[in-house]
């Protein structure tokens, strides 16, 4: 059991991978000044492949939620670089950056994704409008079939579920084809059915379409539909999982605040 | 967008429908009032005219040198020489002097006032005889043909005519009619010797009207009239004939005309002004707190990937369509507003009854436009602050409002308000018309920085005197926070309150307290115990006379009423009234402050402090303008007195200023009898019979309270100008209200579902009115006490003004009401959604 968790982190420390969707150096996101300052990120580095399905777990305060938000180009990190494939976000205004997010990076939150003025259809073709670009109907349509709403696209947000909202969501993200997709929560507030709808949609799309997915969630359940789990504690990355089991993940949440004590008391049997 | 927040939308829409609608009402009144010409009747046969209408002045030199004309108050007189002239000129058939005497003739109903013309002016309609002969000097005259009819008379028939001399009775020669309409005034005519004499000033006439041989062209004969004429200084001084042609003669044919256009012109044009700059205001206020209200969903568009360009694209986009939809529903209601005020007009005798409405596509065009200009730029400069919001504030689970206010908008707010103060002390020197225009320029001005300000003023108000609302236990904590952490959206919400107060104390009291202190002039000054008002005409010279042979009268003084005018401003005009300081004695006490009255008496004048102020004139100092008709005064001032606004600005001896009338005859006969004698005023009613029919003896108090009725009348414009806007800026500060109170539903939601029960939010709410409504009198009655009191010190002279009990009721009351009403009905309709649901609505 032991012999399967280790301390040290997985990722290059050289220069990102060929075939790196989202690359994270000496991310640093600061709250604050002086006295009260908060660290919400402390020196990340991250390399996230392409064509992958990854989630990013942790206790509340470790930093996920502004983990996503930096390298989804929402928010700029007090310091560090973010590379989307070539790109580096944080070197881009904030227009550019709104134009690149428009087509290379899908964001899907908790809750409050969709414009309640827009039936499903509009909401979903927002961001292809946003850049003036004719949406793909084909795919289109393959998108909708797979969030199975074919049937719902004249309805307005407001007579959806909060499943069937959080489908729009996806298809919307989807929609684009971008280089990212990212999830926050996405599961957080829908029954275990429909959640498992959701991630179902989100493992099909990494399959099928060699799609990127970086997901941050707290259900072991959740993750448990990803190929890597991230830990992160107090900002800093602390361990990283390929393909685990539910269990596994559980047990490494909970354990996450005792790898110090491990540690000392690993040391001090093998010292003995 | 705009369903989810109908309340902004509607705030601004109604904003923005006002705006349009009063401002094309206004438009359409200005066209019309400079489109208005009268109409051409009596002098429709003559092509060309000389007359004299106004007196003008050239002020300044080179690119500055401008020339302002006023109407003249009296008919202006030409030398009878240049009839002559002119008729000898090439092209001319005929050149006519005519003079218009008023008088009155006693019919079976009552006096019908009537103009009498020379004979030899009815070529110039022309009026033909019907019936009967020409008149005979000293005999027969002629009538109209409806005025025979009217009053049933025929040649044959005696007819009584009420001149300035007196009465006489003539015998009807004829009757005669032109051969289309006839003119307004019903006309009387007498040999041409007959006419000069009654008029009062030999030697002269007052309209020369040019009959033209055949073929001749109107625009070639005009020019050679023109060329005939005495040639115009460089700078103009004074009155001088002008040639007319066309539609401007409707200015020679009735006095009425320019003075109505006068009227109508700088009315709409000050109500339209003040409209729009009220309307800035507004328009921000509203357009800003909607946008702010949609903070998450522009949060959540930009986290969509919406660029800031885009978002306030879609701000500005949405503001514009609201504004052509708002400008289109409102132009009908303009339209319709216009023909009302011009029926009013018309009804209050302010402008003659040939004035009419001109409705053209102009007045709306400018007025939408206007309105859309304002809408886009507010809408604009919310957007730009929208625009930079962090797509992460998406997320975030309520919006906290940043500290401060930013440098561009303190530096604004403080130029804003220095500027209202250097409005409000240069207003101390402002009078009649402009008064109005710079109090609300005053208040616009002070009202903007509190607007911009408004933010510090509230997080400063709360922290300081907030803490009285802390003794109210939780309640009162919960405002005092919530006001404090909302102080930009409530910096809205409070400056059109600020506005709604201030507007309405500042306007609505100034004219208070100029009808107060008049009417407390007349009280103390009109000491007579009987005043005699003539039927229509006035009362004729030897009235006073007669009057004074009465047993039982102490003193007659008969008083005529005209208007002069003073080089200041260019050219301004002032009231003038001329008694007789032998009789003044015992009737009146115009509370001279220095020289004596005594002197009045050749070429003098008399004039009131506050006037003889801003003439900069003083005692043995010389007064240089124009009398009501041009012709030029030069008189040395003996005296002034306090009780001007009651009274005239100037004061002038009896025999001087009535030379200058066009009637000739005294307007009132002030008359004191030592004790009130029920058989004295029965002799004075009987004496007053024959010599001036139709005239009446009111005792004084009931003479007082009719002159204050008569003062509320002439401020009926000003009334209806206060009460439009401050209904206006009321609409708007209850727009803002309702929409501060809709947008707090997860705020009232979270309070509960922490504990606070409904009747403790209620409580919470009320306790943040008060303190609202706190900083909004404080900061309203101080900008209104800025702006008013310069003011009334400089129209009334004391600096005291002059608020009814009903006003502060109104004012504060009305206030108080409003917001109760715009904040608790929204508030508990709120409140009945179950706070479960309301906490996930995205605030």
């Amino acid at each position: 059991m032991f012999a399967k968790r280790t301390t040290a982190v997985v990722l290059s420390q050289h220069a990102r991978g060929a075939g790196s969707a989202i690359a994270l150096r000496g991310l640093q996101k600061v709250y604050g000044r002086n006295g009260s300052a908060v660290r919400a990120l402390d020196n990340i580095d991250a390399d996230f492949a392409g064509g992958t399905f990854t989630a990013v777990m942790g206790p509340s305060g470790s930093g996920k939620s502004t983990l996503l938000q930096c390298a989804a180009g929402l928010d700029r990190p007090s310091a560090g670089t973010v590379w989307l494939g070539d790109t580096d976000l944080t070197k881009l205004s904030e227009p550019a950056l709104t134009r690149l997010r428009r087509t290379r990076i899908g964001f899907v939150f908790q809750s409050f994704n969709l414009v309640t003025a827009l039936n499903v259809r509009d909401n979903i073709l927002l961001p292809s409008r946003l850049s003036h670009r004719r949406p793909d109907r084909r795919w289109l349509a393959e998108v909708v079939r797979r969030v199975g709403l074919t049937d719902r696209l004249r309805h307005r947000p407001a007579q959806l579920s909060g499943g069937e909202q959080q489908r729009v969501a996806i298809a919307r993200a989807l929609s684009v084809r971008p280089d990212v997709i990212f999830c926050d929560e996405p599961t957080g507030a829908l029954d275990t059915r429909t959640a498992a709808q959701v991630l179902t949609l989100l493992r099909h799309a990494v399959d099928a379409d060699n799609q990127t997915v970086v997901m941050v969630t707290h259900d072991p359940v959740a993750a448990s539909y990803a190929d890597r789990v991230v830990f992160l504690a107090d900002g800093r990355i602390v361990d990283d999982l390929a393909r685990p089991g539910v269990d596994a993940i559980a047990d490494r949440l909970v354990h996450l605040g005792d790898r110090a004590a491990v540690a000392t008391t690993a040391s001090a049997v093998t010292a003995w | 967008m705009v369903r989810e927040r109908p309340a902004g939308v509607v705030a601004t829409f109604v904003a923005l429908w006002f705006a349009v609608a009063v401002v094309t009402a206004c438009g359409a009144m200005l066209e019309s009032g400079i489109r208005f010409h009268g109409s051409v009747q009596r002098y429709a046969a003559a092509p060309v005219l000389v007359a004299e209408t106004q007196v003008s002045r050239t002020t300044g030199s080179g690119e500055d040198r401008d020339t302002e004309s006023e109407p003249l108050a009296e008919r202006g007189r030409l030398d009878s020489a240049l009839v002559t002239t002119i008729g000898r000129l090439p092209g001319v058939r005929a050149a006519i002097g005519d003079v218009t005497v008023p008088a009155g003739v006693i019919g079976p109903t009552g006096v019908v006032g009537v103009e009498v013309h020379p004979w030899s002016a009815a070529a110039l309609t022309p009026f033909v005889l019907r019936t009967g002969t020409p008149p005979v000097a000293g005999g027969d005259i002629v009538l109209d043909q409806s005025l025979a009819a009217r009053i049933g008379a025929a040649p044959g028939t005696r007819v009584t005519l009420n001149l300035a001399t007196g009465p006489r009775t003539f015998t009807i020669g004829g009757v005669a009619a032109p051969p289309t309409t006839e003119p307004a005034e019903p006309t009387v005519f007498v040999a041409d010797a007959d006419a000069t004499a009654l008029s009062g000033h030999p030697g002269t006439v007052e309209v020369i009207g040019v009959l033209p041989d055949a073929g001749v062209d109107t625009n070639s004969l005009a020019a050679s009239v023109r060329a005939s004429l005495p040639r115009l200084p460089a700078r103009l001084e004074g009155a001088y004939p002008r040639v007319f042609t066309g539609a401007d003669r409707g200015s020679v044919e009735s006095m009425a005309v320019d003075n109505a256009r006068e009227f109508v012109i700088a009315v709409s044009s000050v109500f339209g002004g003040i409209t729009l700059l009220i309307s800035t205001l507004v328009i921000a206020g509203t357009v800003g707190l909607s946008v702010r209200q949609r903070h998450r969903d522009i949060a959540l568009l930009r986290a969509i990937a919406a660029t800031p360009r885009q978002v306030r694209r879609m701000v500005v986009v949405e503001s514009f369509l609201v504004s052509v939809v708002a400008a289109t529903a409102a132009i009908w209601a303009g339209m319709t507003a216009t023909g009302w005020l011009r029926d009013q007009f018309v009804s209050r005798a302010m402008v003659p009854d040939a004035f009419h409405a001109h409705l053209s596509w102009l007045p709306p065009l400018v007025a939408a436009a206007a309105a859309s200009l304002f809408a886009v730029l507010a809408a604009w400069v919310a957007s730009l602050r929208a625009s930079r919001i962090r797509p992460v504030e998406a997320l975030a689970e309520t919006s906290v409002e940043r500290r401060g206010i930013g440098v561009v908008r303190a530096l604004l707010g403080i130029v804003a308000l220095a500027g209202g103060i250097v409005l409000a002390v240069t207003s101390a020197s402002a009078s009649g018309d402009s008064a109005a225009s710079i109090s609300v320029a005053t208040v616009a001005t002070l009202v903007a920085a509190i607007g911009l300000l408004g933010p510090l003023v509230i997080r400063a108000a709360a922290a300081t005197v907030g803490r009285v609302l802390h003794s109210f236990g939780v309640t009162g904590r919960l405002a005092v926070a919530n006001t404090a952490s909302s102080a930009r959206q409530l910096a809205a919400v409070v400056s059109s309150l600020v506005l709604a107060v201030a507007l309405g104390g500042s306007l609505w009291f100034l004219q208070t307290s100029e009808q107060h202190t008049a009417a407390g002039q007349v009280r103390a000054g009109l000491t007579a115990d009987y005043v005699v008002t003539p039927a229509s005409t006035g009362i004729p010279a030897g009235a006073t006379d007669a009057l004074r042979q009465i047993s039982g009268v102490r003193a007659v003084a008969g008083v005529v009423h005209s208007t002069m005018f003073a080089k200041h401003d260019d050219i301004t005009d002032y009231s003038a009234a001329g008694l007789d300081v032998a009789d003044i004695g015992s009737v009146l006490n115009l509370g001279v402050t220095s020289g004596r009255l005594d002197d009045l008496r050749g070429d003098t004048i008399a004039i009131d402090a506050l006037t003889a102020t801003s003439l900069h004139l003083r005692v043995g100092g010389e007064f240089v303008g124009w009398f009501g008709d041009g012709a030029p005064a030069r008189l040395r001032v003996v005296a002034t007195y306090s009780r001007g606004l009651g009274f005239a600005a100037l004061t002038l001896p009896h025999d001087l200023l009535i030379a200058h009338t066009t009637s000739g005859v005294d307007d009132s006969v002030l008359i004191d009898t030592g004790s009130a004698n029920a058989a004295t005023v029965a002799a004075l009613r009987s004496a007053l019979g024959p010599i001036s029919p139709g005239a009446t003896v009111v005792g004084s108090t009931a003479y007082r309270a009719s002159l204050d009725e008569d003062l509320v009348q002439n401020a009926w414009t000003n009334r209806v100008v206060t009460a439009v806007l401050i209904v206006y800026v009321s609409i708007a500060a209850a727009n803002t209200l309702v929409t501060y109170a809709l947008g707090r539903r997860r705020q009232f939601a979270v309070l509960r579902l922490s504990g606070t029960t409904r009747i403790q939010v209620l409580r919470m709410v009320r306790l943040e009115q008060v303190l609202l409504l706190g900083i909004a009198f404080a900061a309203g009655i101080a900008i209104a006490a800025a702006t008013l009191l310069p003011m009334v010190k400089g129209t009334t002279g004391s600096a005291t003004p002059y608020i009814p009990l009903v006003g502060w009721v109104a004012v504060i009351g009305g206030t108080v009401a409003l917001s109760a009403v715009a904040t608790m009905v929204p508030v508990r309709r709120t409140l009945r959604m179950a706070p479960v649901e309301a906490i996930g609505v995205r605030e």
